[in-house]
Protein backbone atom coordinates (compact mmCIF):
# COMPACT_ATOMS: atom_id res chain seq x y z
CA UNK A 1 0.00 0.00 0.00
CA UNK A 2 2.82 2.45 1.09
CA UNK A 3 4.13 1.77 -2.51
CA UNK A 4 0.85 2.59 -4.49
CA UNK A 5 0.55 5.41 -2.54
CA UNK A 6 3.98 6.63 -3.50
CA UNK A 7 3.52 5.81 -7.24
CA UNK A 8 0.56 8.33 -6.89
CA UNK A 9 2.23 10.63 -5.57
CA UNK A 10 4.96 10.85 -8.13
CA UNK A 11 2.16 10.37 -11.07
CA UNK A 12 0.77 13.30 -9.44
CA UNK A 13 4.18 15.23 -9.35
CA UNK A 14 4.27 14.99 -12.95
CA UNK A 15 1.02 15.61 -13.75
CA UNK A 16 1.45 19.12 -12.13
CA UNK A 17 4.82 19.34 -14.40
CA UNK A 18 2.45 18.94 -17.55
CA UNK A 19 0.06 20.97 -16.74
CA UNK A 20 2.54 23.87 -16.18
CA UNK A 21 4.25 23.18 -19.76
CA UNK A 22 0.82 23.16 -21.35
CA UNK A 23 -0.38 25.93 -19.45
CA UNK A 24 3.06 27.66 -20.39
CA UNK A 25 3.03 26.49 -24.21
CA UNK A 26 -1.02 28.01 -24.55
CA UNK A 27 0.31 31.30 -23.21
CA UNK A 28 3.58 31.61 -25.05
CA UNK A 29 2.63 29.59 -28.37
CA UNK A 30 -0.29 32.45 -28.24
CA UNK A 31 2.22 35.30 -27.92
CA UNK A 32 5.10 34.20 -29.80
CA UNK A 33 3.39 32.53 -32.77
CA UNK A 34 4.49 34.35 -35.40
CA UNK A 35 8.05 34.02 -34.04
CA UNK A 36 7.88 30.64 -33.78
CA UNK A 37 7.09 30.07 -36.83
CA UNK A 38 3.66 28.59 -36.64
CA UNK A 39 0.84 28.93 -39.76
CA UNK A 40 -1.05 31.32 -40.09
CA UNK A 41 -4.61 30.19 -39.18
CA UNK A 42 -5.70 30.64 -43.00
CA UNK A 43 -3.36 28.43 -43.90
CA UNK A 44 -4.82 25.93 -41.17
CA UNK A 45 -6.96 23.43 -42.46
CA UNK A 46 -10.60 23.07 -39.90
CA UNK A 47 -9.57 20.30 -38.45
CA UNK A 48 -5.77 20.90 -37.94
CA UNK A 49 -7.02 23.62 -36.02
CA UNK A 50 -9.52 21.48 -34.48
CA UNK A 51 -6.91 18.85 -33.37
CA UNK A 52 -4.80 21.27 -31.48
CA UNK A 53 -7.43 22.21 -29.58
CA UNK A 54 -8.85 18.88 -29.00
CA UNK A 55 -4.74 17.65 -27.91
CA UNK A 56 -3.95 21.06 -25.93
CA UNK A 57 -7.46 21.42 -23.92
CA UNK A 58 -8.07 18.05 -23.99
CA UNK A 59 -5.06 16.60 -21.82
CA UNK A 60 -4.94 19.96 -19.88
CA UNK A 61 -8.44 18.85 -18.56
CA UNK A 62 -7.22 15.36 -18.52
CA UNK A 63 -4.48 16.04 -16.33
CA UNK A 64 -7.09 17.87 -14.17
CA UNK A 65 -8.95 15.15 -13.56
CA UNK A 66 -6.43 12.78 -13.20
CA UNK A 67 -4.95 14.78 -10.02
CA UNK A 68 -8.11 15.64 -8.46
CA UNK A 69 -8.85 11.34 -8.47
CA UNK A 70 -5.31 10.87 -7.52
CA UNK A 71 -6.02 13.37 -4.44
CA UNK A 72 -9.11 11.53 -3.72
CA UNK A 73 -7.86 8.48 -3.77
CA UNK A 74 -4.91 9.31 -1.28
CA UNK A 75 -7.76 10.56 1.60
CA UNK A 76 -9.74 7.38 0.98
CA UNK A 77 -8.06 4.74 1.89
CA UNK A 78 -10.59 2.31 1.09
CA UNK A 79 -10.49 3.61 -2.74
CA UNK A 80 -6.56 3.33 -2.56
CA UNK A 81 -6.97 -0.22 -1.45
CA UNK A 82 -9.27 -1.27 -4.47
CA UNK A 83 -7.34 1.04 -6.89
CA UNK A 84 -3.84 -0.91 -5.99
CA UNK A 85 -5.60 -4.56 -6.13
CA UNK A 86 -6.83 -3.05 -9.57
CA UNK A 87 -3.39 -1.92 -10.80
CA UNK A 88 -1.46 -5.44 -9.76
CA UNK A 89 -4.21 -7.23 -11.05
CA UNK A 90 -2.75 -10.19 -12.61
CA UNK A 91 -5.62 -10.72 -15.30
CA UNK A 92 -5.18 -7.27 -16.03
CA UNK A 93 -1.58 -6.95 -16.66
CA UNK A 94 -1.95 -10.16 -18.69
CA UNK A 95 -4.41 -8.38 -20.51
CA UNK A 96 -2.18 -5.37 -20.77
CA UNK A 97 1.00 -7.60 -22.50
CA UNK A 98 -1.26 -9.41 -25.05
CA UNK A 99 -2.44 -6.07 -26.18
CA UNK A 100 1.63 -4.86 -26.47
CA UNK A 101 0.26 -2.16 -24.07
CA UNK A 102 3.84 -0.67 -23.70
CA UNK A 103 4.83 -0.30 -27.32
CA UNK A 104 1.05 0.69 -28.51
CA UNK A 105 1.12 3.74 -25.83
CA UNK A 106 4.44 4.67 -26.58
CA UNK A 107 3.71 4.80 -30.04
CA UNK A 108 0.13 6.37 -29.63
CA UNK A 109 2.32 9.23 -28.02
CA UNK A 110 4.77 9.57 -30.14
CA UNK A 111 2.01 9.75 -33.29
CA UNK A 112 -0.07 12.40 -31.18
CA UNK A 113 2.50 14.57 -30.55
CA UNK A 114 3.88 14.32 -34.12
CA UNK A 115 0.26 14.92 -35.14
CA UNK A 116 0.48 18.66 -33.18
CA UNK A 117 3.41 19.87 -34.84
CA UNK A 118 2.85 19.25 -37.83
CA UNK A 119 -0.65 20.44 -37.24
CA UNK A 120 1.43 23.80 -36.79
CA UNK A 121 3.44 23.80 -39.98
CA UNK A 122 2.52 21.19 -42.82
CA UNK A 123 -0.90 20.34 -43.99
CA UNK A 124 -0.18 17.51 -46.02
CA UNK A 125 2.25 15.89 -43.28
CA UNK A 126 -0.07 16.42 -40.65
CA UNK A 127 -3.13 15.02 -42.65
CA UNK A 128 -1.06 11.74 -43.23
CA UNK A 129 0.05 11.50 -39.36
CA UNK A 130 -3.80 11.91 -38.25
CA UNK A 131 -5.19 9.25 -40.45
CA UNK A 132 -2.51 6.93 -39.33
CA UNK A 133 -3.01 8.09 -35.55
CA UNK A 134 -6.58 7.53 -36.00
CA UNK A 135 -5.67 3.54 -37.39
CA UNK A 136 -3.42 3.21 -34.59
CA UNK A 137 -5.99 4.33 -31.93
CA UNK A 138 -8.60 1.82 -33.41
CA UNK A 139 -6.13 -1.17 -33.33
CA UNK A 140 -4.60 -0.56 -30.04
CA UNK A 141 -8.58 -0.29 -28.77
CA UNK A 142 -9.76 -3.54 -30.94
CA UNK A 143 -6.54 -5.26 -29.26
CA UNK A 144 -7.46 -4.50 -25.69
CA UNK A 145 -11.13 -5.73 -26.56
CA UNK A 146 -10.11 -8.95 -28.18
CA UNK A 147 -8.00 -10.00 -25.41
CA UNK A 148 -9.94 -8.92 -22.13
CA UNK A 149 -12.98 -10.67 -23.80
CA UNK A 150 -10.92 -13.56 -24.27
CA UNK A 151 -9.30 -13.95 -21.09
CA UNK B 1 -21.58 -27.04 -9.77
CA UNK B 2 -18.52 -26.69 -11.01
CA UNK B 3 -17.04 -24.55 -13.59
CA UNK B 4 -14.43 -25.57 -15.81
CA UNK B 5 -10.99 -23.92 -17.10
CA UNK B 6 -9.81 -24.06 -20.09
CA UNK B 7 -5.61 -24.21 -20.53
CA UNK B 8 -4.40 -25.34 -23.53
CA UNK B 9 -5.62 -28.82 -24.74
CA UNK B 10 -6.38 -29.87 -20.68
CA UNK B 11 -9.85 -28.49 -18.62
CA UNK B 12 -9.16 -27.22 -15.11
CA UNK B 13 -12.31 -27.15 -13.05
CA UNK B 14 -12.54 -24.89 -9.89
CA UNK B 15 -15.34 -25.57 -7.14
CA UNK B 16 -15.23 -21.42 -6.22
CA UNK B 17 -18.93 -20.49 -6.79
CA UNK B 18 -20.27 -23.81 -4.76
CA UNK B 19 -17.90 -22.71 -2.05
CA UNK B 20 -18.76 -19.10 -2.23
CA UNK B 21 -22.35 -19.29 -2.30
CA UNK B 22 -21.89 -21.97 1.11
CA UNK B 23 -19.96 -19.35 2.99
CA UNK B 24 -22.84 -16.76 1.32
CA UNK B 25 -19.32 -14.63 0.23
CA UNK B 26 -19.49 -12.63 -2.94
CA UNK B 27 -17.28 -12.20 -5.98
CA UNK B 28 -15.98 -8.90 -4.50
CA UNK B 29 -15.23 -10.01 -1.11
CA UNK B 30 -13.18 -12.80 -2.30
CA UNK B 31 -11.77 -10.78 -4.58
CA UNK B 32 -10.72 -8.22 -2.20
CA UNK B 33 -10.03 -10.85 0.39
CA UNK B 34 -7.01 -12.65 -2.29
CA UNK B 35 -6.05 -9.22 -3.28
CA UNK B 36 -7.46 -9.49 -6.67
CA UNK B 37 -10.40 -7.71 -8.73
CA UNK B 38 -14.12 -8.61 -8.85
CA UNK B 39 -13.13 -9.49 -12.65
CA UNK B 40 -10.47 -11.84 -12.51
CA UNK B 41 -12.66 -13.90 -9.96
CA UNK B 42 -15.63 -13.55 -12.68
CA UNK B 43 -13.36 -14.70 -15.19
CA UNK B 44 -11.68 -17.63 -13.32
CA UNK B 45 -15.24 -19.08 -12.14
CA UNK B 46 -16.48 -18.63 -15.70
CA UNK B 47 -13.60 -20.66 -17.53
CA UNK B 48 -12.37 -17.52 -19.76
CA UNK B 49 -8.79 -17.17 -17.14
CA UNK B 50 -7.14 -19.48 -15.40
CA UNK B 51 -5.23 -18.33 -12.28
CA UNK B 52 -1.55 -17.88 -11.31
CA UNK B 53 -0.15 -20.64 -9.09
CA UNK B 54 0.20 -17.84 -6.30
CA UNK B 55 -3.34 -16.49 -6.92
CA UNK B 56 -4.54 -20.19 -6.93
CA UNK B 57 -2.44 -20.88 -3.35
CA UNK B 58 -4.71 -17.46 -2.23
CA UNK B 59 -8.11 -18.41 -2.81
CA UNK B 60 -7.77 -22.19 -1.19
CA UNK B 61 -6.15 -20.90 1.91
CA UNK B 62 -8.60 -18.45 2.03
CA UNK B 63 -11.02 -21.42 1.97
CA UNK B 64 -9.17 -23.65 4.46
CA UNK B 65 -8.43 -25.57 1.39
CA UNK B 66 -5.79 -27.10 -0.56
CA UNK B 67 -5.04 -26.13 -3.92
CA UNK B 68 -6.48 -29.54 -5.70
CA UNK B 69 -9.42 -29.03 -3.42
CA UNK B 70 -10.49 -26.31 -5.10
CA UNK B 71 -9.03 -26.67 -8.30
CA UNK B 72 -9.67 -30.39 -10.04
CA UNK B 73 -6.46 -31.13 -12.07
CA UNK B 74 -7.87 -34.52 -12.99
CA UNK B 75 -8.16 -33.66 -16.27
CA UNK B 76 -4.49 -32.72 -16.98
CA UNK B 77 -3.00 -36.14 -15.39
CA UNK B 78 -3.64 -37.59 -19.05
CA UNK B 79 -1.01 -35.01 -20.09
CA UNK B 80 1.71 -35.99 -17.68
CA UNK B 81 4.18 -38.96 -18.98
CA UNK B 82 5.85 -40.72 -16.31
CA UNK B 83 9.30 -42.35 -17.38
CA UNK B 84 9.12 -45.94 -16.41
CA UNK B 85 12.00 -47.47 -14.18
Amino acid sequence: MKEHKKRIQRENRLLWVGIVLLAVFIVVGGEFWNELGFLHSYQMTDRARQMQSILLFGFLVYFIIRLVMNKKKLKNPFQMEADSRRQQDERRLLVGEKAAKLSGDLTLVGLTLAVFVTSLYNMDMFNALYYTLLGCVLLRAGSWFYYSRKY
Amino acid sequence: MQSKLSKGGGTIKTRIPELRRERKLSQEELARAVGTTRQTITSIEVGRYTASLPLAYKIAHYFGLTIEEVFDFSELEGEVHHERA
